[in-house]
């Protein structure tokens, strides 16, 4: 695991001298402070409008940055060769792939507590403050970005930049929507089809379980220790998956 | 004496959709302790792909790639090998010190020895006033002892250099060349991969010349050369001392 931190170093040194997440950083930033600058007016349930718009974008920015940064990187140490020196040293390829992962994941956490920071300071120039239910959405968030970058790395092994970037934020938009689709679905379909958009259901991991940005907003009690435990779990074996499948298809290429 | 890399019955092909290029058939040789090994041939020949399956980076058809009895690519030889690959690309954004830095780190060299060692080998390459320049600066040239300056630095008793050569100027590659024999005066072997038959004349001890995905001779040198210094190495010596003279 050692040679796997040296990797997710590199990839986390490589990220900050990239100018695309500070490009998002400011964006993101600025559409906060948009958002925020409407609750001078002090209309009512605006704590409710800044949280939701600002969790929005957060989300949406912080996995821009997790497909951005995964993306790139197998297919980049193969263009421009990084990769011949580095797999004759003493590391699998597994190392290398959940290095990978894991270089992916910290910078797009890092990016997302910071975006949180600058929330929660805003959140509190509005007299609002944390809630329990805020650190447990945090969390999740967290997860999420862990997940979604598995399956960014998993997608780097054996496609491009520019599809993989694609197919991964297609299917972070639809990953939201995926369940209820089916399940809508379902009572107006065929046998075979509903078998078929059923194991689709189950195969495909389902994002709108890592979300609590509608009970954030309408401050909902803490959601059960339990069902987070279960979501983590959930989050580890699909991420498990993702990254065992990348590795074999990484192991499987010639380079 | 004892072989350290067996190659044998080597195949590989490369498949592009359902086209299918044979690159190795069937090549057999053998490399010992404490040679310079010369492998030899022309563009396409095969050299890179052997060198690819002994570390590992592709899989043979058929055959197989044996370094210290083991199979070539294995995570344990990997701490006994070092590798020169034909074009040295390496992170842009890094320095040399801090390439060298990760690289350590990944053969587990404790901190404080691979701080000599690092100041060690880029003295040994000729890069320590570029020890902090970010690799995007360096020239080509720096990048090519950049290259050797990785591939030594785990101290390896096996080094396998894909074309040292390539894009030195004559400088440059006397430079190598001394380099290389000074590790080889160390005891370490050097399977040697390069085109330029100049070079191998003037450094290995045998060689074997492979073509179109096959081995034609395998021979120690002067037997096949018959002597070791020819026209071209006189001129390159003249030419090297008069631009030496020059800056001096």
């Amino acid at each position: 695991m050692r040679a796997a931190w040296i990797i997710a170093k590199n990839v986390i040194e490589e990220s900050i001298r990239k100018k695309e997440i500070y490009v998002l950083f400011i964006l993101s930033v600025a559409m906060m402070s948009v958002v925020a600058m409407a609750s001078f007016f002090s209309l009512t349930g605006l704590i409710k409008y800044f949280t939701e718009l600002s969790f929005l974008i957060i989300t949406y920015i912080t996995v821009i940055i997790a497909v951005v940064v995964g993306a790139r990187q197998v297919p980049t140490e193969l263009n421009s060769r990084t990769i011949y020196p580095l797999m004759a040293k003493p590391l699998k390829r597994s190392e290398f792939i959940i290095g990978k992962w894991l270089g992916t994941s910290l910078i797009s956490i890092f990016c997302f507590l910071v975006f949180e920071g600058i929330f929660i300071v805003l959140l509190f120039s509005k007299g609002s403050g944390i809630s329990c239910i805020l650190i447990q959405g945090i969390f999740l968030h967290i997860l999420q970005i862990m997940l979604i970058s598995s399956i960014v790395i998993c997608l780097s092994t054996f496609m491009t930049n520019a599809a993989n970037a694609t197919v991964s934020i297609l299917y972070f938009i639809l990953g939201y929507w995926i369940g209820k689709a089916i399940s809508d679905a379902l009572d107006n379909c065929g046998a075979f089809l509903a078998w078929i958009l059923r194991s689709i259901n189950y195969i495909l991991p389902h994002l709108d379980y890592f979300d609590l940005s509608k009970k954030i907003v309408h401050q909902w009690q803490p959601v059960p220790a339990w069902v987070i435990i279960t979501v983590m779990i959930y989050a580890v074996v699909y991420i498990s998956i993702f990254l065992l499948i990348g590795t074999l298809k990484f192991q499987r290429k010639q380079l | 004496m004892e072989p350290v890399i067996e190659i044998r019955n080597l195949h590989a092909e490369y498949r592009a959709g359902r086209e299918k290029t044979i690159a190795l058939k069937g090549i057999t040789l053998s490399a010992y302790k404490g040679e310079i090994f010369g492998f030899i041939g022309p563009n396409g020949a095969g050299k890179t792909t052997t060198i690819n399956i002994l570390l590992g980076f592709m899989y043979p058809t058929n055959g197989n790639a044996v370094i210290f009895g083991e199979k070539s690519s294995s995570l344990k030889n990997r701490f006994r090998i070092g590798y020169l690959p034909e074009i040295a690309y390496y992170y842009p954004f890094l320095t040399p010190f801090k390439i060298l830095t990760m690289y350590g780190k990944l053969f587990r060299i404790d901190k404080a020895i691979l701080n000599n060692r690092i100041d060690s080998v880029l003295a040994t390459v000729g890069l320590t006033e570029k020890k902090n320049t970010p690799v995007r600066n360096l020239s080509k040239g720096m990048s090519q002892r950049l290259g050797l300056a990785q591939a030594i630095i785990n101290d390896p008793e096996v080094l396998i250099l894909d074309e040292p050569n390539s894009g030195l100027d004559p400088i440059g590659k006397r430079e190598m060349r001394d380099i290389i024999l000074g590790l080889k005066n160390k005891g370490k072997t050097i399977f040697f991969s390069s085109h330029q038959l100049s070079e191998v004349e003037l450094i290995c001890d045998r060689v074997g010349i492979i073509d179109r995905g096959q081995i034609l001779k395998t021979e120690k040198l002067d037997q096949i050369v018959g002597k070791i210094h020819t026209k071209q190495t006189v001129l390159e010596d003249i030419f090297i001392r008069m631009i030496k003279d020059k800056r001096t």
